[in-house]
């Protein structure tokens, strides 16, 4: 996946706001930041225009506003960021990163059953 | 003129332009009077006329010297560069004269190629990491994202850099800024604006200029305290200006400056940028902080002046004194007195400026080609003069006779082929005159291209002149054209001046000249030989 789905931690978080609403404007977006967060409508547009340049989002033009919407889905996203992450996290084995996760979190008995049925099912899937 | 542009005494001249300039510019600025009136801004103009105003000076002092309305007489002032570069232009060097006598060591030490190659290779890495720092920006760019174009400033936007910073190419400037920026409103805005100031100052074209004349003069040191002064001048007048202009408060700035601090301090990307400027660096910004609460609004415009004045009269006047003349300039009568006077000539041929003589050296002077020839002929004498020194000096004979090889052969032991009355050596001794005097001259042997011979024969022949004439010059004209012709030419002028024998109803125009031409180019040779740096090249 080429690098420029690789975003900053605040291309990051509007893209999660853009990802919930589907679509929206520069407007819709702020409405939808925590109200402690203050970002300037010029830097959330900014921002909004970088992501566009990125070809992450694009926009559509309709009266005098813009309307942005995702290009890159959520799970793209996350399985581009899970990739990166093996990739230089976990010396690109992703046994690693699952020894990681069943070592190293507390995972409840419940979780433990799910990924039990997750791993069981790909299992099959494997074996047909 | 573009061959004394481009030469070693140029050369000279742009760095001690650069030593000059720094040493006034500091000085001046810090005279409290002056450094307590003008603003930030104005210290930095006035550092870069002090600069730019060297350069040309010093360039083209030797030409504004000759528009000056009074010739200076007096040439116990001398400009040093004109002896510098002559000296430093002689592949001689005393260190490898020295070792080259000692057989087992090399032959010459190449302490001037050494030196040639050292300043090549300098300049060759500069140049490398000068290309190297644009192709750098270039690539930088393309990899950012541009939202705001004004005029021909980009304001563009990366993930790269952490520190905001700009640069100009190509008649366009481009303004880095850290997208981590965006967070924070009142910083970007303040970082855009800085930037904008610095384009505005033309500070990154001043980057380019200073980079050119860094490939160059890498080596000089004052080249080096002029980069890193102009660059804390530029960011405190970037600072001060802000502050003035967009009545930003100077406490909401210093805070933006100490966050740009700490951003740089996890970032040294672009600290070294060679043309993209990021005046951020620890022991500046403590006194840029400083600066921002004692800033002056007062517009001082007399002080300007006096400071404007007071650098160009301190400038020219170092230029004068060490560039002041050039060879190429024309001597005056009145320079040519003075020279005279001073260079301790003998009275034998009691030279004076006539208006010949001055227009001999002139010819000489300010053409290459024969300055060229001169000079060859002055270094092909130190291989002769031993020996005909030490025959003058037997005889009781002035020493200045060893001009008349100068201007006989040039110093050249020219065989008699060479010219049509069959005259040979370096004294152009003709066949007859040769005989006379005991030489020998035949189809196998001709003793008057035999240095020793032929000088203890001419030495033999001019003292015989003289004590027919009773007059060295007379001796010299009678070695030219004859003793008979001489002694006709003294009883029809009926003088014994040698520059009255011209009057003698019986010489044509043609001959005329003839004679106050080897006249000039005689003494003009003894006082070139007396003062060599008349036709330094």
């Amino acid at each position: 996946m080429p690098e420029k789905y690789q975003l900053t931690p605040v291309e990051h978080e509007l893209m999660e706001i853009l990802w919930k609403l589907g679509q929206g404007t520069v407007r819709d977006v702020i409405a939808c930041l925590p109200p402690n967060r203050h970002l300037a409508y010029t830097s959330v547009s900014t921002i909004l225009r970088i992501l566009q340049q990125k070809k992450i989002i694009t926009a559509e033009k309709i009266g005098k506003q813009h309307i942005y919407l995702p290009v890159l889905s959520k799970e793209k996203y996350a399985a581009h960021s899970l990739n990166t992450m093996v990739k230089h996290v976990f010396s690109g084995n992703s046994v690693n990163l699952v020894a990681y996760l069943v070592n190293q979190q507390d995972l409840s008995l419940e979780e433990i059953d799910r990924i039990q049925k997750l791993l069981d099912s790909r299992k099959k899937e494997l074996a047909e | 003129m573009s061959s004394h542009i481009l030469s070693l005494h140029s050369y000279l001249s742009v760095n001690a332009a650069i030593m000059v300039s720094y040493l006034f510019a500091r000085f001046i600025l810090h005279l409290p009077y002056i450094n307590a009136q003008i603003s930030q801004l104005h210290k930095l103009k006035f550092a870069r006329y002090c600069l730019a105003i060297s350069l040309a000076l010093f360039l083209f002092m030797p030409y504004l010297a000759t528009l000056h309305p009074i010739q200076k007489a007096n040439l116990e002032f001398r400009p040093v560069f004109h002896h510098t570069s002559h000296i430093l232009a002689q592949s001689k060097d005393v260190v490898s004269e020295q070792l080259s006598s000692t057989e087992n060591m090399p032959a010459k030490l190449p302490l001037k190629k050494l030196i040639v190659f050292v300043w090549a290779a300098g300049l060759l890495l500069l140049t490398f990491n000068y290309i190297k720092t644009v192709l750098f920006l270039r690539a930088f760019k393309k990899k950012t994202f541009c939202q705001h174009k004004i005029h021909n400033t980009y304001i563009l936007y990366t993930d790269v850099s952490t520190v905001p910073f700009c640069w100009s190419f190509a008649g366009s400037n481009y303004i880095a800024v850290p997208a981590a920026l965006l967070e924070q409103q009142d910083d970007k805005r303040l970082a855009i604006r800085h930037e904008l100031q610095h384009i505005r100052q033309g500070d990154t074209s001043w980057l380019h200029f200073m980079q050119i004349i860094r490939l160059f003069c890498f080596w000089n040191p004052f080249l080096k305290s002029w980069m890193k002064w102009l660059g804390e001048l530029q960011e405190y007048a970037c600072d001060e200006e802000i502050i003035l202009r967009r009545k930003t408060s100077p406490s909401a700035y210093a805070q933006c400056l100490v966050n740009a601090a700490r951003h740089n301090a996890a970032s040294e990307l672009f600290s070294n940028g060679v043309i993209a400027i990021n005046g951020i660096s620890k022991s500046l910004l403590y006194r840029r902080v400083n600066m921002l609460f004692t800033y002056r609004t007062r517009k001082r415009s007399l002080t300007l002046i006096a400071a404007y004045a007071i650098g160009f009269c301190a400038i020219s006047s170092a230029a004068l004194a060490l560039n002041g003349t050039s060879h190429s300039n024309p001597l005056t009568t009145k320079d040519l007195t003075a020279i005279i006077k001073h260079s301790d000539l003998q009275a034998s041929f009691h030279i004076k400026a006539t208006p010949e003589v001055v227009a001999e050296i002139n010819r000489i002077r300010t053409n290459a080609k024969e300055r060229s020839i001169m000079n060859a002929a002055l270094e092909r004498m130190k291989q002769y003069k031993p020996v005909i020194q030490a025959g003058l000096r037997n005889d009781a004979m002035p020493e200045d006779l060893l001009a008349l090889p100068l201007i006989e052969s040039g110093y050249r032991p020219l065989p008699a082929s060479e010219n049509r009355v069959q005259a040979a050596g370096i004294w152009q001794i003709i066949p007859e005159t040769a005989t006379s005097l005991g030489l020998v001259v035949n189809n196998k042997r001709d003793d008057r291209l035999n240095t020793e011979l032929s000088t203890k024969a001419a030495l033999k022949y001019l003292n015989s002149l003289y004590a027919q004439f009773h007059d060295w010059k007379l001796a010299v004209v009678a070695y030219e054209i004859g003793e008979k012709e001489t002694e006709h030419l003294i009883n029809e002028s009926g003088s014994r001046d040698a520059w009255k024998l011209e009057q003698s109803y019986r010489l044509s125009a043609n001959d005329k000249n003839e004679l106050k031409k080897y006249l000039a180019m005689f003494d003009a040779s003894v006082i070139i030989m007396h003062n060599p740096e008349l036709i330094s090249e």
